[in-house]
């Protein structure tokens, strides 16, 4: 799949204008609240390839920026609202911004060999999001017993799996052919399969 | 459960969020120093007190 590939400062600078450019519009008695994502997200996509150069994927950028920036609108109010009822669900208001840096990751140009960047970015990513969760849990108690089964399957599972990813990826980097692309894959998707565990025992404490 | 389980908590998620910001910056491959480097800093991690069984 082709990278898409953008300008960060610009789009950065369309969200924050935006945002500012949707408060106006709720002052506007007469624009109704649901019309607003539609009005920003059209003049993001004439403002961004304005800068940018009239194509379709910098229109699409553009409408993606509006709709980013009604999201963060969204996520300071809805969230601002959950942790006022209830100051407990904070960690899950912050989860919610975990995909989005996930995300990031897809929008960042590899220079080397895509394959490989990607490996090592899942490798890591993964290592990350476990070795977090189990200092986490290590330092807790009376946690529900299914998170500490779960802690306690990762310490046994991950690290043999995360040794046979590194040495696919070796594999891959010596051959680049497609049965070490294979292998490699195969270990990544279970490198994922663990992390998900953590991902899922961590909201069970939410 | 109590406000301190849930801080902590919250914490470690903000903590896994910016790791995995300055992952996602990553643009090239590694050099064979930077992944020896990995392997020897998770072999060195994986024998840190939390990733050992009670």
């Amino acid at each position: 799949m082709k990278d898409i590939q953008f300008n960060l400062a610009v789009a950065g600078l369309l969200i924050g204008i935006l945002n500012a450019l949707g408060a106006a519009m709720k002052a506007v008695p007469w624009i109704a609240n649901h019309y607003i994502p539609f009005l920003l997200g059209f003049a993001g996509g004439i403002a961004y390839p304005a800068i940018e150069g009239w194509t379709a994927l910098n229109a699409a950028i553009g409408v993606a920026c509006a709709w980013g920036s009604t999201g963060l609108h969204q996520w300071i109010q809805q969230g601002a609202s959950v942790v006022r009822k209830d100051p407990n669900r904070a960690s899950l208001v912050i989860w919610c911004l975990v995909p989005w840096f996930v995300f990031a990751a897809g929008c960042k140009t590899p220079t080397g060999d895509p394959v490989a960047v990607r490996a090592e970015q899942t490798i890591q990513t993964s290592f990350t999001t476990v070795d977090t969760f189990l200092a986490f849990e290590h330092g807790q108690k009376n946690l529900p017993g299914s998170v500490q089964e779960a802690a306690d399957t990762l310490r046994t599972k991950y690290p043999p799996a995360h040794r046979a990813a590194l040495d696919a990826l070796a594999a891959y980097k010596r051959n680049r052919d497609a049965y070490s692309t294979d292998t490699l894959n195969r270990w990544l998707a279970t490198l994922l399969e663990l992390a998900a565990v953590a991902a899922q025992a961590r909201t069970e404490l939410n | 459960m109590d406000p301190m389980t849930i801080t902590a908590a919250a914490i470690a998620a903000l903590q896994l969020a910016l790791k995995l910001r300055a992952i996602a910056q990553q643009s090239g491959e590694w050099t064979p120093e930077q992944e020896a480097k990995f392997r020897a800093d998770t072999e060195a991690a994986f024998k840190a007190p939390h990733w050992q069984k009670d």
